[in-house]
């Protein structure tokens, strides 16, 4: 409101001002002089005076418009006068306050231009600050990349201090410049590492040259050799008439040694301990190495490596196992494929074999092929009988090639490893027993020929294993074999012979055999374990076990009139060495009790001086079926004895002796 | 071998039995010429049970090779053991000590045999009587030989039987003797005659005619004579000589028959043994490891211990005689 009535003013000034034209330039002048003056004025004088004066001033005016009023109210005449001059006096107040007006807006103009100066002065200041700051900052970096710069002689590796001195010579090493100038240290260390690399740079290229010179002689040499081969076989091929007609397979015998040598070591110990018997004492064995001679290189050349590589295996294997079942489907698939590899690779057989041929009259032949089983570290015997043609019906079995190599040893039926380990290898990879996996039949002796030893299981196995544990075990075991199959031959014989009914006369036998019989053979044939089981109400786990599954059956009807028994036989797969066992059944018509029977089998099975064969069992046991009929008055008396019954067992006179024409007696 | 020697036990036969006279040891013989000597308080002392193998003998030797061990009885100073023609005795010293096996008898006793006869006569069964030192001795001549052990000699032999003498019992100044014959006599000691004869085979509530006449067991009391065989086990009143009472059991042959305190126990061709009462209730039926039972022997000091033999291997022991308390093996 002040600045309005102050422009005010001064228009009314120019107003008044104008009234006087030509003066125009001058009054302007007047006027900024007069502001200029007022400027100053304002300048000088205190605000806080201007402040009181102005406060008089307004106390005055309302002291005077108090004064007025009070007048007026009054109404007289003669304060008119007063009045007036009250006016007046208010009037001048007026202007005073005016005047004050004025003074405090040139003030505030005037401080208000200079807070202006001094701000932009701040600011001014402030950017210069701001300005260095980063150019600050900026420095700082520079000087940190400067610090951090490295020198791309720092990874080169310099030979020690002390080394350097030593051997660097005084033009490089300058001792007295680089003591105590790490930096010229440095340099001549770098100096001397340059001349020194140069030196063996050099050096290299020498070798290498040599090197080449070198290997270029050996090409020529090579080469020279290799034309060499082809006459040498040439010279081989010419030599070979000349070697047969001499009779020397020289040849041969290499390349079967040179095979053997390929084979894995248990079955090299069986080639050469068989060769080495054929050799002295056997011409008519045949001893070979078969295979696929590649892969044996092959597995030849692994064997090192293959070795330990197994042992890791073995520790590593606990660990897969060991993790628990619940992890991810597409784990566990290829958990079973590995599982799968590894059952192949327990199962691994060496690719080599050794075959052995024994021969025997009559074009027989018994072929028996050896494997060596890398992981289960045991050896399997696959046997062939090869046989003319026998006839024969119920011979078959017989002469299947298990059953004539099956117990060669007491007990040996090769159902089972004989290396303990396997049963835990096989079991963790859940592959049942070894029998059931067809990998050939690991019968002992096929591991003593191999010079394979292993703890028995049964503890007094323990002593037959080191009788036999001998440098002729090869002999012994062909021995064994050979005696083995011409005993089956001779089964066969005799079997064919019982089935056609006829009974061979016996005249070698130790133990007397009657000749006069009356009970007939009527019928032999085959029988089967089953069967046995069946009559007799069987079973293998039964204590006193003398039959077991693994011996042949037979089973013989006797007849004698209306008399008749039946025997069931069973041949031990060691017949003759073993006796075999007759259990009999009388038919219904014929009363006994239990120890009638057992009286009898222990005739026919037990009382021999010499294991006996079928035949003469057959013979002495129609002949006690005779003596125990006519004891019993059921048939006839043929026979001489003299007492039909003896002793509180009631015992018949089963034993013969050959006295006069023949008599039975008791035991 | 062994599979043979092992077969020749399957098919072994102990035909009889008798204890040392200090009780401590248990005698078994068999057919096969063999005495099995066991120790009883080894036998019947506690041991591991874990073990499936039964019990052998503790010691054994071969009095007869290739004859039978038909009867072993039991003196003071000997063991005596009957087979094929003669008698032998043994120092009961040596036998019940480790030096067993390499025994030589300290007596032989030839029984004569018959003229006509190639064979040796069996010694089926014996009993020692204390009182005038002699053994009653049944012989398969037909005879019972009176073998007086102080000279050695056959004092008399009381014939009459037809048939071989299966079984002999004595009670007081009476001897019984069963046969092959089917015939049970009674013999006077003092006269050495025969006073009474039994044809139990004629007798239509006895008799087996599908098994046999022969009598295998006998025994007597004063009052009682208890018989058996092919015909059936049967009790008779000796004076009278009537049945008093006929046994119906289950059997194909009497081979033993013992009177034992008021209690029959009676074995054979059957695979129980059977405690009777003379009323013919049974007490118990214990069943036997044998076909047919040949020996059942029995002592009450200083353990009661009742032994069962026959056609197997094994010998049944029972400490309570009404059922079995463990087997033993003859070898």
């Amino acid at each position: 409101m002040g600045k309005e009535k102050d422009t005010q003013d001064t228009t009314l000034k120019t107003n008044s001002s104008s009234e006087i034209d030509k003066e125009t330039a001058l009054d302007m002048d007047m006027y900024k002089t007069i502001i200029m003056f007022e400027e100053e004025e304002a300048l000088e004088r205190s605000s806080e005076n201007d402040a009181e004066s102005f406060f008089d001033t307004c106390n005055q005016i309302r002291n005077n418009m108090s004064e007025i009023a009070k007048l007026k109210s009054n109404n007289d005449a003669s304060t008119k006068e007063d009045i007036r001059e009250l006016q007046v006096d208010t009037a001048l107040a007026f202007m005073e306050l005016k005047k004050l007006n004025r003074m405090e807006k040139f003030r505030t103009k005037f401080s208000r231009d200079s807070l202006t100066t001094a701000k932009t002065n701040v600011d001014n200041r402030h950017l210069q600050l701001q300005n260095l700051l980063y150019e600050v900052i900026h420095l700082k970096k520079e000087v940190l990349k400067c610090l951090q710069f490295k020198s791309k002689d720092e990874n080169i590796l310099l030979v020690s201090e002390e080394e350097f001195y030593k051997e660097a010579p005084e033009s490089i090493s300058r001792l007295e410049t680089t003591q105590n100038d790490p930096h010229q240290k440095r340099l001549a260390r770098l100096e001397w590492e340059l001349t020194q690399r140069k030196q063996l740079a050099l050096l290299c290229d020498n070798l290498s040259e040599n090197k080449k010179s070198v290997a270029a002689s050996i090409e020529s040499k090579q080469s020279r050799l290799d034309n060499l081969a082809p006459q040498l076989r040439g010279i081989l091929e010419a030599s070979k008439p000349l070697q047969e007609s001499l009779g020397l397979p020289l040849d041969k015998i290499k390349l079967e040694h040179e095979k053997a040598a390929l084979l894995s070591p248990p079955l090299y110990i069986l080639y050469a301990k068989a060769s080495a018997f054929r050799d002295a004492c056997d011409t008519t064995l045949v001893v070979s190495v078969e295979g696929d001679e590649e892969e044996a290189k092959r597995t030849f050349n692994q064997d090192g490596g293959q070795e330990s590589d197994s042992d890791n295996e073995g520790q590593s294997e606990n660990i897969p196992e060991e993790t628990p079942v619940h992890k991810k489907r597409h784990h566990r698939i290829s958990k079973e494929a590995r599982q799968e590899e590894k059952k192949l690779r327990l199962l691994q057989k060496h690719p080599l074999s050794v075959k052995i041929i024994v021969s025997f009259k009559n074009d027989t032949k018994l072929k028996l092929q050896f494997y060596y089983f890398t992981v289960l570290k045991v050896i399997t015997v696959v046997s062939d009988l090869l046989t003319v043609n026998l006839g024969g019906i119920s011979v078959g079995d017989m002469l299947a090639s298990e059953s004539v190599l099956r117990e060669l040893y007491p007990g040996d039926t090769g159902f089972d490893s004989p290396n303990p380990a396997n049963t835990y290898q096989l079991a963790r990879q859940k592959l049942g027993t070894f029998s059931s996996l067809s990998l050939g039949i690991p019968y002992k002796w096929a591991q003593w020929m191999a010079g394979l030893h292993f703890v028995p299981v049964d503890a007094r196995e323990q002593k037959s294993v080191i009788q036999d544990n001998g440098q002729d075990s090869v002999e012994s075991v062909l021995k064994e074999i050979k005696k083995r199959v011409r005993a089956r031959l001779d089964l066969c014989a005799e079997i064919r012979q019982l089935e056609s009914g006829s009974l061979s006369i016996f005249t070698d036998s130790i133990d007397a055999i009657p000749q006069k019989i009356a009970t007939i053979l009527h019928k032999f044939n085959i029988s089967s374990w089953k069967n046995y089981c069946n009559t007799f109400n069987y079973s293998e786990s039964h204590k006193e076990n003398f039959m077991t599954s693994s011996d042949i059956f037979y089973e013989a009807i006797l007849r004698r009139g209306s008399s008749e028994l039946v025997a069931y036989i069973a041949i031990k797969p060691d017949y003759p060495k073993v006796t075999s066992v007759f259990r009999i059944i009388f038919n219904s018509n014929i009363s006994a009790g239990v120890d009638i029977h057992r009286d009898i089998e222990r005739e026919i099975n037990v009382m021999w001086d010499k294991p006996p064969t079928l035949s003469a069992q057959l013979q002495r046991l129609r002949s006690c079926f005779d003596i125990y009929l006519e004891t019993e008055s059921m048939a006839p008396r043929e026979k001489i004895f003299f007492h039909s019954v003896r002793g509180r067992t009631r015992s018949r006179p089963y034993k013969y002796v050959e006295i006069g024409g023949g008599i039975f007696t008791h035991r | 071998m062994t599979e043979n020697l092992n077969a020749k036990l399957f098919y072994n036969t102990v035909l009889c039995q008798a204890f040392s006279p200090d009780s401590r040891y248990l005698l078994a013989g068999n057919i096969y010429g063999d005495v099995s000597v066991y120790d009883l308080s080894l036998a019947l002392g506690p041991r591991q049970t874990d073990n499936e193998e039964l019990l052998g003998p503790t010691y054994q030797f071969k009095p007869h090779s290739d004859q039978q061990v038909q009867s072993i009885v039991t003196t003071n100073n000997f063991l005596v053991t009957g087979t094929c023609g003669e008698i032998a005795g043994w120092d009961w010293k040596i036998v019940t000590s480790s030096k067993c096996s390499k025994i030589k008898p300290s007596w032989v006793i030839q029984i004569p045999s018959k003229k006509d006869s190639l064979e040796k006569s069996d010694v089926n069964c014996m009993i020692y009587s204390k009182e005038n030192n002699v053994i009653y001795a049944g012989s398969g001549d037909n005879q019972i030989h009176i073998i007086n052990l102080e000279n050695g000699k056959i004092s008399s032999s009381l014939s009459g039987h037809t048939g071989f003498i299966h079984n002999i019992a004595l009670s007081g100044r009476q001897l019984v003797s069963g046969g092959e014959d089917g015939t049970v006599r009674l013999w006077d000691l003092r006269n050495k005659e025969n006073t009474n004869i039994l044809h139990p085979y004629l007798d239509d509530k006895v008799a087996r005619p599908r098994i046999g006449k022969w009598i295998g067991a006998v025994d007597s009391t004063d009052d009682w004579l208890l018989c058996g065989g092919g015909p059936r086990l049967s009790l008779w009143h000796t004076r009278t000589m009537e049945v008093a009472m006929v046994f119906d059991l289950p059997d194909d042959g009497i081979h033993v028959a013992d009177i034992y305190e008021e209690r029959i126990i009676a074995g054979g061709a059957m695979p129980y043994l059977y405690h009777l009462t003379y009323q013919g209730v049974s007490l118990a039926k214990v069943p036997v490891s044998s076909n047919t039972v040949y020996s059942v022997i029995y002592q009450e000091q200083p353990q009661k211990v009742l032994c069962i033999a026959g056609s197997s291997n094994k010998i049944d022991l029972c400490t309570n005689f009404n059922y079995r308390e463990m087997i033993l093996k003859f070898a």
